[in-house]
This record gives C-alpha cells, sequence and structure tokens, in this order.
C-alpha cells in the first residue's frame, strides 16, 4: 500500500517535472541547447581522442612489427647497441624462449622475430645512413593484413605494401625502403627495375660488413622524422649482414581475447626459471614506445583541459536557468510546501525536470554526433598531424561507448548541479516563500 | 708617432704570418713520417682492438700513391680479399661478394676500424689548417702543439691538437677533440721504422696506439712494418676497377 503510494507520488512528479519544462520555453530550450551542444563536443573530442588510440594501437603493434608483447634480454633496451652480441638472445636462448612460448600457443596468434642495427644503404656510387630493422616474411604480411590497422591506421600502410605482399615470400634478398630513402638515393620506380643495393653495417664482432639487397619493396613509418631513415631487412639477411645468428627480441602477436598484461606477467614467471635474464614490454610501455606515450598523454591532458572547460559552462548554464526558475516559481514552491509537499519533494521535482531535459538534449545530441561524425569521415578531410609524414584522413571513431561515458558524466554533472542549487535556495522559511511578490 | 704605431702593427703582421706558416710546414714535415708522401710506397699494417674487454687482430696491405690509399685485408682469414680504397677523402669498402662498393660516409667512420682508419690518414697539411699553440714537452722532449682545425665539414674531427717534436718534426700525440673541444680520443706514435726515397732515408711511423679519452682501456694498436717505396698505377685506386 505504502509502495503503491510512493510509486503514484514519483509518478505525479515526474509528470509534474515534465510540464514545468515547458512554463519558460525559452529558457528550457536554451538550457537544453547548451547541454546538447556540450554533450556533441565532447563526444566529438572522445571520438578523435579514440581514434587516435586505436591508430597508435595498430601502428604499434602491427607496422612497427613489435607485437603486444616483446621478450629481450636484459638491459638490452640500453646495451643492444654498445654489445650487441652479449645483449641479443643466442640460437640455444632462442630455443629455450621458444619453448616456454609453446606453452602459450593457445594465446598467441604469431610470434616474429627481430633484429636491428644501424648501417648504410649504398646504390654504388654514394651512400646513407639507416637504420634496418628485421622482418620475416609470414610475420609481415599477416601483420599487414590485419583487419584492425586496415580499419584504424589505413593512411600507414602504402598501397604497394598490399599489393606487393607476396614480394618478400618470393625472394629474402628484397629489402623495404621509404619512399623518401628511394628519393633521396636517385631510385626510380618501380623499385624492382633497379639494379641491386648494398648495406653496410658493422657486425656483432666490430668488422665493416657489406650484403647485396634487392629492391622492390615500400613502406612508410608514418613519422616524418623516421621517413629517412628506416629500411625493413629479410632478418635472414640481417643476420648475414651483422654476421650473427642471434636475434634481438621476440615479438608476440595475441589473440583479441587475450589479456595482454595477465599473459605478460605470466610470461615474466617463466622466464625468470631461464639460465639467463629477460625483459617483457607490452607495446604501450614508455621504454619501447614513447612516441606512444607522449602522444596519447598529450591529448589526453588536452581532452581533460576541454572536459573541464565544457563541464564548467554546462554546469554553469544549469546553474543559472536553475536558480531562475526558483526565483520566479518562489510563490509556487510556497504553496508546495503548504500543501504537504516537503523541502525534498520540492527539490525533487525541479532535479527531475534537468535530469529530463538533459536526457532529451543527449538524445539529440546523440542524434547530431552521429550526423556530424558520419558526414566527416564522408568528407574524407586530409591534414597533416605535427612529425607525421604526409597526409592522414580526419576520421572519428565514435561509438556507443564513448557516448555512453560522456551520457553519465553530463547527467552526473546535471544532477550535481542541480542538488546543489536546490540545497542552497530551499533554505528560505515557508512564510517568506508565500509572501513573496515573485519579483 | 704615427710611423712608430704602423711599424709596430707590421711588426705584429708578420710575426704572425710567420707563425703560421711554420705550423702549416711542421704539419706537411709530420704527414711525410706517417706516409703522407707524392711517390707510391706501401707497407703492412696490424691493428689490434680492445673494446669493451673484446680483443679482435686484424692485418692490412697499404698501398698508397699521393692522397689515394688501396688497402686490402690479408688477416684473419674471413676478411680476406676486402679492400678499403681511399680517394681523396672519399672511403670506399669492397669485398668479393659484392655486386658494387660501398662508399662510407663519415658519420660511418666515427665507429670502429673505419675511425681508427680516418684517425690513421696521412693527409693532415691537406685537411687540416694548423695553428702553433704552445710549446710543451713529451716524454721529455721539446714539442710545437698544434691545433688543427678542419678544412671541411665532412671530416670526422673537427679539431685535433697535435705534438710536433721540435727536432725530427715527427708527430708523437694526437689529441682528437670534440665539437666541444673536449679529448674523444688521445693517440701516441713512435718512430722506428725507416726506408729509402729517392737515395733520401725517412723515418716512418712504427706504431699508433690509439685510446678512447674516457675509456682508456678501450683502444687500438696500430702496428706498421716493412715500408718501402713502391710504383703503384694510378688504375689501382680507381674503385671502378674493382668490380672487373
Amino acid at each position: 500500500m505504502e509502495l503503491s503510494k510512493t510509486m503514484f507520488m514519483n509518478r505525479k512528479m515526474l509528470k509534474l517535472a515534465f510540464l514545468n519544462l515547458f512554463r519558460n520555453k525559452r529558457r528550457s530550450l536554451s538550457t537544453g541547447m547548451a547541454i546538447c551542444v556540450g554533450f556533441v563536443g565532447l563526444n566529438l573530442l572522445g571520438a578523435y581522442i579514440y581514434r587516435v588510440k586505436r591508430a597508435l594501437d595498430t601502428t604499434s603493434v602491427y607496422s612497427a612489427l613489435r607485437g603486444h608483447v616483446q621478450i629481450f634480454k636484459k638491459d638490452a633496451l640500453v646495451n643492444y647497441a654498445i654489445r650487441p652480441e652479449r645483449y641479443s638472445l643466442s640460437p640455444s636462448e632462442i630455443s629455450q624462449v621458444s619453448d616456454i612460448l609453446k606453452v602459450h600457443a593457445s594465446e598467441i596468434e604469431y610470434i616474429g622475430r627481430n633484429l636491428s642495427g644501424s648501417g648504410l644503404l649504398s646504390n654504388g656510387s654514394r651512400s646513407h645512413p639507416v637504420l634496418a630493422f628485421s622482418y620475416e616474411a609470414e610475420v609481415y604480411a599477416r601483420s599487414l593484413m590485419q583487419p584492425e590497422l586496415l580499419k584504424w591506421a589505413n593512411d600507414w600502410v602504402l598501397p604497394s605494401q598490399l599489393e606487393n605482399i607476396d614480394i618478400f615470400k618470393q625472394s629474402e634478398d628484397v629489402i623495404s625502403i621509404t619512399p623518401k630513402i628511394a628519393d633521396i638515393m636517385g631510385f626510380q620506380y618501380p623499385l624492382s627495375s633497379q639494379e641491386s643495393a648494398q648495406i653496410a653495417a658493422r657486425t656483432f664482432t666490430g668488422d665493416l660488413n657489406a650484403v647485396n639487397v634487392e629492391l622492390g619493396a615500400e613502406h612508410t613509418t608514418g613519422l616524418q622524422y623516421l621517413e629517412d631513415t628506416i629500411i625493413l631487412v629479410p632478418l635472414k639477411k640481417m643476420q648475414e649482414l651483422l654476421a650473427t645468428e642471434n636475434i634481438e627480441s621476440f615479438s608476440l602477436y595475441l589473440k583479441s581475447s587475450v589479456s595482454f598484461t595477465e599473459l605478460k606477467k605470466q610470461l615474466d614467471r617463466e622466464l625468470s626459471q631461464l639460465s639467463f635474464p629477460t625483459e617483457t614490454y607490452l607495446y604501450f610501455d614508455e621504454k619501447i614506445n614513447a612516441m606512444y606515450v607522449g602522444t596519447l598523454g598529450f591529448l589526453i591532458v588536452m581532452g581533460s583541459f576541454f572536459v573541464f572547460l565544457i563541464g564548467t559552462a554546462v554546469s554553469l548554464t544549469i546553474v543559472n536557468s536553475l536558480t531562475m526558475g526558483i526565483i520566479e516559481r518562489t510563490k509556487e514552491i510556497g504553496t508546495l510546501r503548504a500543501v504537504g509537499f516537503r523541502q525534498r519533494d520540492v527539490a525533487r521535482i525541479f532535479v527531475l525536470e534537468n535530469i529530463q531535459l538533459c536526457l532529451f538534449s543527449i538524445v539529440i545530441g546523440i542524434v547530431i554526433t552521429y550526423f556530424i561524425a558520419f558526414i566527416v569521415n564522408a568528407l574524407n578531410i586530409q591534414f597533416t598531424p605535427p612529425a607525421v609524414s604526409g597526409k592522414v584522413q580526419f576520421k572519428l571513431g565514435w561509438n556507443l561507448f564513448i557516448a555512453g561515458v560522456i551520457t553519465s558524466l553530463v547527467l552526473l554533472l546535471t544532477w550535481i548541479s542541480s542538488i546543489i542549487v536546490m540545497r542552497t535556495k530551499l533554505k528560505v522559511k515557508l512564510i517568506d516563500l508565500i509572501n513573496d511578490s515573485g519579483a | 708617432m704615427k710611423n712608430i704605431f704602423l711599424f709596430i702593427v707590421a711588426l705584429f703582421l708578420v710575426k704572425n704570418s710567420l707563425a703560421s706558416i711554420s705550423a702549416e710546414e711542421l704539419l706537411r714535415a709530420s704527414d711525410q713520417g706517417r706516409g703522407g708522401i707524392k711517390s707510391g710506397i706501401e707497407w703492412v699494417t696490424e691493428i689490434e682492438t680492445i673494446e669493451n674487454g673484446e680483443k679482435s687482430n686484424r692485418k692490412f696491405k697499404v698501398k698508397t700513391l699521393d692522397h689515394d690509399a688501396y688497402v686490402e685485408a690479408i688477416a684473419p682469414a674471413k676478411n680476406k680479399g676486402e679492400v678499403y680504397i681511399f680517394n681523396d677523402r672519399n672511403m670506399w669498402f669492397y669485398k668479393p661478394s659484392l655486386k658494387k662498393p660501398v662508399s662510407i660516409s663519415a658519420r660511418q667512420k666515427l665507429s670502429g676500424q673505419a675511425a681508427n682508419g680516418d684517425i690513421a690518414s696521412t693527409h693532415y697539411a691537406r685537411d687540416y689548417s694548423a695553428v702553433l699553440e704552445k710549446e710543451d714537452s713529451f716524454n721529455g722532449q721539446k714539442c710545437f702543439v698544434l691545433l688543427l682545425k678542419a678544412k671541411t665539414k665532412n671530416l670526422t674531427y673537427d679539431q685535433i691538437r697535435y705534438w710536433i717534436n721540435a727536432k725530427s718534426r715527427l708527430a708523437v700525440k694526437a689529441e682528437f677533440l670534440t665539437l666541444q673541444g673536449k679529448p674523444f680520443k688521445v693517440g701516441t706514435l713512435e718512430y722506428a721504422n725507416k726506408f729509402k726515397l729517392d737515395g733520401q732515408v725517412i723515418a716512418f711511423v712504427s706504431s699508433l696506439t690509439i685510446a678512447d679519452a674516457k675509456f682508456p682501456e678501450n683502444k687500438s694498436i696500430i702496428k706498421y712494418s716493412v715500408p718501402k717505396a713502391a710504383d703503384h698505377s694510378a688504375a689501382l685506386f680507381n674503385v671502378n676497377n674493382l668490380t672487373r
């Protein structure tokens, strides 16, 4: 009996709050618009940050051939360049690590082995300093064909990379260079028509060595400052150049359902049992991917600043609108209190009024955001972000998860703003409320 | 009064000019003891490198003619057949399995043997301008200390501080300086070799020890032996002939 009475009262309050929205249509409209614009702004900002994050995720894992988890010999990040022999994994160490990885076959989609070194790319008449990273044909092809990579970072995959995806399987001498290196070295297109090139580097034992390589493939690093530096060399060719059978690291490409951090913890435990010390890193670790951490950190700081600005503006609009409503309806509040409404009930009517206004604004905001995101993505607007090589599409990765988070945030903001106003404004005595002229 | 002033200025200019000329002459004379000779000569070089506790040995036969050099690896066996050609300031690397020789840039020369090759370069008078900085003694003998500054930007070292024995006119010590003027590597030279050229006996370097200034345990000891005058065809130093 008591419960049905409460429900009846709540329904009445909800209806009353809804009807109140139409008493001052102009104010309700302006407040609703402010909430709606703020909501759309936050959604678009969230969509952009999400898109950048996904692009960074996929390029870090697949384009840069890092995988989700990388295994190095301990301290290799600092010392590999100085003492490569000691800080790389020897064939017997590779075999020991591989045995551990076999246990996790159900969690790992595929595994890559890496080796890198600095050297010179020569065309017979001049040389250009490069950083050479190894690749394995199968791993490279699988990484490039990842749907996630093509969805979020297709700007960083050259069309020719996909067209020539099998070129590495045909010859173990083919290297991949960037279009900028091709330009610097004067290599003509198609690259496969060029005579062989040579790469020279210092071997693990300190000798100068050089090998013949074939041109034919190209890639982009996506970064302006690396575009004239990075070449990709088949692992076997790289081992021949550096006169070693060692590798620098393993890259583990995990299945989508696997928790990276959990697997890393397990691997750390198991690898610690080996006779040599190792280190594992997730692809977003600052030590191996400072670019990722820096870019995302900057976007999050920038995003937080905008959230604060928009949130404050929305909050102030609600406070202002509610205060005006209370001042205008002081006499009415007094009457409600006189007929038995408690101060809490009156406050609830006002809060519900604002929550309903907020919900209407959010629904409209979701529709507007969807259309803006759709139009922006369809327009294929090209721009050059700082430090990025070439133009990329200004794409918004909006989804219902982002909308849900921002809806919760805006609703919370509305509720808090309403509660604060009601608490401060409804402390007036009943007799003063009834006597108020409404001015 | 005006004439006295002009006389003093003229004296000052002449003094400086003489100092500058003698510094250049000293440098040219010292180059001769390290192979900086217009005529053809050849010698054998053994390089022992100790880097981070790891030791390696290599042996080369060096043939030079004026500003060109042909350096052939003769040991260890795995490096046999590797050739370095120095054409003026350009360096080329070639081994029989390569389809084309590789030119080595200044940046690459900074590491390992190639850097030592650069330090062992014989033509400082061509590459550097010299200023007499001070007089000093080294191993109890009076030396002129020259400050050498690179004439071109593509040299590995921008500045070298160079000790030349006042009596023998041979370089005995060198500090290879960073851009900030701090020693990066330090080299000491000995001259126990001699060879005859046009009836004249020429003292020739027998040992060059190059140590890392910060980590002196990392060093290269370059030993020179059997220097002799030789007739070399200019074609030997033509990089295009390597692949024929």
